[in-house]
């Protein structure tokens, strides 16, 4: 379809284009720079949406793949690929950049150009995250994330922004420092084993790598990426991050960031490191676990709205680190089409918040009460995407945890017992909230005056509804685009680990 | 004196005088003899002519004479090895790639110096021959294959350097900060020359080569005034690069010294005095096994290095003192690489200081901007509003400040990386993991920066202090290009990896 288009490439530096053009923009012409920076993310968008129905899910592997040389003496490339795991992961990328941008035209009154400028950066270090396929490639995109979004929220954000902006980023860089070294070491692994230094994904497949440095391999990445998730007790950072952030910030934050260490479990350690995998595989889900229940009465007594949405999230991703620790086809399919489906409800409860925010220029549930009969359109949203995200059966978020659910069961029943339990209070936590904040008596006199959302708003927010509607109806349409690659993870990680077992037989 | 003066004047004699300057082979010092020529001409300049003009005339002629260096240098690193002076010097890949540095940071200062010293109406001539004799000195260090060549150097630009810290001699703090760093560095030179005179009492010589044929892979122990002499000089030198617990005097003499002046001494020198000292270290061919206490010395001063600069930095007001104690945080990375003690650290060791280089220059030109009145407001609560009121300054303190922590895609980054792996090669795991953790530490204080900059609100009515500011051509043009070669040399360090493991075959 692309030929040899390299279309990946493409896809990830667009936005760098954007970002060149608008360098020359005079930086009080807002509304070219909002030409400018939509007329980026929608190009972008449009371009990897083919990409869904170009990707053979039949053949599976990594596909549309490009290699380029880049640092030789190394055995650096500049190696970009996509699988079915990642293809969803990108299309999200571009649509949830898309939608910041445009929810941000009202929200952001100073340093507009900058701001758009962060917005397109971030973008390039996200895409880039779930493409490469080079270690070392990786690892930078990962590391160029922590620049934007610390500007993001400390520029833009809300009051304490100074406190989590410096936060958000000594614990993410302290993350993966760890990461590294692994990755070095790895590299000189392959050296070891072959001959020629390697960062590449392919050659790093090959090694045989001893079961107790597994262990310890397993943990320098996982500790990255733990804290990326996060994962309890790495959580501390992100109420703080998410409840100062501009709304665009939190939606990225949500949507894609912290999946950014749930797709580095996918990728890296479950079969890299498969023996470490088996082993510390119940620890994972015990913290998983415990994400899920902690998260929930966590948000169960939040005041702010913003806060309890970030809270929810610690819960959300808890389930989708247990689907993908259950280890079977069940969790893992579940676990990524958790990924997916977290990214759209909780992105649109970001959204949501900020738009309310933005007339009223508050989050606490208490200024709130009976707002449904002057906001009806709003509350129509909030409720569907609340609904979304407790998982009621036909929207997406079903979908996903019954399968993430199974999976645990599978397992051990006592997980997917526990993980029942998560959905309840996921239950209690929303639907108490939505009661306090739209029913009841219109408990403030001004918010009777409030304006419901306009043509804008709804226009981001209806593709977010029709998305949820669909994956809720017809999951088959996503997943069936990852099972062939989540079939050759399970076989991938099921070969390494006769092939060590072998090996250290021998 | 007959049987001399006669014969010269014959023309057999003269065949001699060119065999003689053919084994001189004095050209491998080309670029010591221009710039010292340059060093020469300014100062007569400064001696005849008007305060002001003469400063327009020695800029000129400076610039000049450095290019002319720079380019020479570049010429002789294009060069196979060769020695000069009967082997006292030697000219190869290594030292062109570091005389070019040492041209090139001094010559991007001149460039900055001359418009931040004629913002504040003081006109200081003596500013460039001493600057230029300090490359001639760094460059004798670089290219010597004697220790008493590699005093010679070292004394050459220390003595410059004390009088360039205090060259502002109207201002109390640039006076004390000479009278500070020339006690020290008196000292240091001291230890220095002891732990020379200890190895040639060892091993009857002062030449690398000599040596390294005495030693000849034999264990340092069996004479005990080698590893001692070793260890002097590590202080002597330590001492120059400030490396903990000698690093005393650097954030006094930073901080007080006028601001180029800083910058030029928190890089070139180092660069200096630590790749003499690994020079030497390589070259001793010392035996591994008998190297591991050398070696475990160097990493436990490395990470206390880096640990302590770090540490200290983190609670700094002024812009400059968090600089110092940064620069001590970075001797403390390139210790990583002299502590491995072989030629694929040698590399990453020169790739560093290209990196250092550039960035540290390029950070305090920028500084240089912003100081306004005897760099007063070079303080944290100093710089806020920056970001906003002038977003493009705003976006090269961005560049260099996330170079200096080493997010990729700076050049910062590839130069950590670069050390690190050389590290993890050899398998020096704690000392790449301890590294990388203050790595993330020192992220904090260039953060705070940041923050401070573009972050914090300033208070009302200070914002005016930006929109004075007049964009200086020189110094722009030096921003501009340092801050495009931290993002160059970040994305694609290829081609000066490979120069740089070009350079240590030849050594």
């Amino acid at each position: 379809m692309f030929g040899d288009l390299p279309i990946l490439s493409i896809i990830t530096f667009l936005p760098v284009a954007g970002i060149v053009i608008l360098l020359f923009i005079d930086s009080k012409k807002n509304s070219l720079i909002n030409t400018v920076a939509t007329a980026t993310g929608f190009v972008t968008f449009i371009l990897s949406v083919p990409l869904f129905f170009a990707y053979q899910e039949n053949t599976g592997g990594y596909q549309f793949v490009e290699k380029y040389k880049w640092l030789e003496s190394f055995g650096i490339s500049f190696h970009v690929g996509m699988d079915g795991i990642s293809l969803l992961l990108v299309l999200l990328t571009t649509m949830l950049s898309l939608i910041a941008i445009i929810s941000s035209y009202t929200a952001i009154t100073s340093r507009y150009k900058e701001y758009m400028i962060t917005l397109l950066l971030l973008q390039v270090g996200m895409t880039g995250v779930f493409l490469a396929m080079d270690l070392f490639l990786f690892y930078i995109f990962w590391e160029i994330i922590l620049i934007p979004m610390y500007l993001l929220i400390g520029v833009w954000g809300g009051k304490e922004r100074v406190y989590a902006s410096i936060k958000f980023f000594l614990y993410t860089l302290t993350g993966s420092t760890m990461m590294l070294i692994a990755i070095i070491y790895m590299a000189y692994m392959v050296k070891a084993q072959t001959g020629t230094i390697s960062f590449d994904f392919i050659d790093i497949f090959k090694l045989k790598i001893d079961p107790s440095i597994q262990v310890i391999l397993f943990l320098a990445f996982a500790l990255g990426f733990a804290i990326k998730v996060p994962l309890f007790p790495f959580h501390t950072w992100l109420p703080d991050a998410h409840t100062e952030a501009p709304t665009a910030g939190s939606v990225i934050l949500a949507g894609v960031l912290l999946k950014m260490g749930t797709y580095g479990f996918l990728r890296f350690n479950i079969p890299l490191f498969p023996d470490a995998t088996v082993q510390l595989a119940p620890y994972m889900m015990w913290l998983s676990i415990i994400g899920i229940i902690y998260g929930a009465l966590m948000a169960m007594i939040q005041p702010d709205v913003k806060k309890l949405v970030a809270y929810s999230s610690v819960s959300h991703l808890g389930f989708v680190m247990l689907g993908i620790f259950a280890l079977n086809e069940e969790g893992l399919t579940g676990g990524i089409l958790q990924m997916i489906n977290h990214g759209i409800s909780t992105g649109m409860l970001f959204l949501l918040v900020g738009m309310i925010y933005e007339r009223t220029h508050t989050r606490m549930i208490e200024d709130y009460g009976g707002i449904a009969k002057a906001v009806p359109v709003f509350a129509t949203f909030m409720m569907i995407a609340s609904l979304s995200s407790i998982g009621l059966p036909g929207m997406n978020g079903f979908i996903g945890e019954i399968l993430i659910m199974t999976g645990a069961f599978l397992s051990r029943p006592v997980y997917g017992i526990l993980a029942a339990s998560g959905v309840i209070l996921a239950a209690v936590y929303m639907l108490w909230m939505y009661q306090r904040v739209m029913f009841g008596p219109m408990k403030h006199a001004k918010n009777s005056n409030l304006k419901d959302l306009n043509f804008r708003e709804v226009a981001i927010l209806i593709p977010l509804v029709a998305l949820i509607m669909w994956i809720g109806v017809y999951p088959q349409a996503l997943t069936v685009k990852y099972q062939k690659s989540v079939k050759d993870l399970m076989q991938l990680k099921s070969s390494r680990i006769s092939s060590t077992a072998d090996s250290i037989k021998n | 004196m007959q049987q001399v003066m006669i014969p010269a004047i014959s023309d057999s004699s003269a065949q001699q005088i060119i065999k003689i300057l053919g084994d001189t082979n004095i050209f491998y010092t080309l670029p010591q003899i221009i710039i010292s020529i340059g060093a020469l001409v300014t100062m007569m300049i400064a001696a005849i002519s008007r305060e002001e003009r003469g400063q327009v005339i020695n800029y000129i002629t400076s610039v000049f004479f450095l290019f002319a260096g720079l380019v020479s240098s570049v010429w002789l690193a294009s060069l196979p090895k060769g020695d000069a002076f009967s082997g006292m010097v030697s000219s190869d890949l290594f030292s062109g790639i570091l005389n070019i540095i040492y041209s090139g940071s001094a010559l991007l200062i001149i460039l900055v110096a001359h418009s931040y010293f004629r913002n504040r109406g003081r006109y200081i001539q003596e500013l460039f021959p001493l600057i230029q004799f300090a490359v001639v000195g760094m460059m004798f260090m670089t290219m010597a294959n004697n220790l008493i060549i590699v005093f010679l150097g070292l004394e050459i630009l220390s003595v410059s350097l004390y009088v360039l810290a205090g060259i502002d001699n109207m201002d109390t703090r640039s006076n004390e900060a000479a009278v500070k760093y020339f006690l020290m560095g008196a000292f240091s030179s001291a230890f220095l020359l002891y732990g020379i005179a200890l190895v040639y009492g060892g091993t009857g010589s002062t030449g690398l080569r000599e040596i390294a044929a005495y030693i000849n892979n034999k264990s340092i122990w069996q004479n005990i005034y080698i590893p001692a002499g070793i260890i002097l000089m590590l202080i002597g030198f330590g001492f120059k690069v400030s490396m903990v617990p000698f690093h005393m005097w650097t954030p006094d003499v930073y901080q007080g010294a006028p601001l180029m002046i800083t910058a030029f001494m928190s890089t070139a020198p180092k660069a200096a005095a630590l790749s003499a000292f690994a020079k030497i270290l390589i070259s001793m061919n010392l035996e591994p096994g008998s190297s591991i206490m050398l070696t475990n010395l160097i990493g436990v001063l490395a990470v206390v290095t880096m640990t302590v600069g770090n540490l200290m930095a983190l609670n700094q007001n002024d812009i400059k003192r968090i600089m110092a104690f940064s620069s001590i945080a970075h001797v403390g990375y390139l210790l990583i690489a002299v502590c491995i003690m072989n030629r694929e650290a040698l590399a990453a060791l020169i790739f560093y200081f290209c990196v250092y280089t550039i960035m540290n220059i390029g950070f305090f030109s920028l500084l240089s901007l912003l100081a306004r009145d005897e760099d007063r407001n070079l303080t944290l609560e100093g710089i806020q509003g920056l970001g906003k009121s002038r977003p493009l300054l705003g976006l090269f303190l961005l560049i260099f400040l996330f170079s200096l922590s080493g997010i990729p895609p700076t050049a910062g980054f590839a130069a950590k990386f670069f050390i690190f792996n050389t590290a993890i090669e050899n398998k020096f795991y704690l000392l790449a993991i301890l590294g990388i953790l203050n790595s993330a530490i020192s992220a904090y204080y260039y953060l705070r920066i940041i923050l401070y900059a573009f972050i914090r609100e300033p208070e009302s009515g200070s914002i005016d202090q930006w929109s004075q500011i007049k964009l200086n051509a020189a110094c722009f043009v030096v921003i501009f290009v340092t801050a495009a070669a931290v993002l160059e040399i970040g994305i694609v360090p290829g081609y000066i990896i490979d120069l740089g493991k070009k350079a240590i075959q030849f050594l």
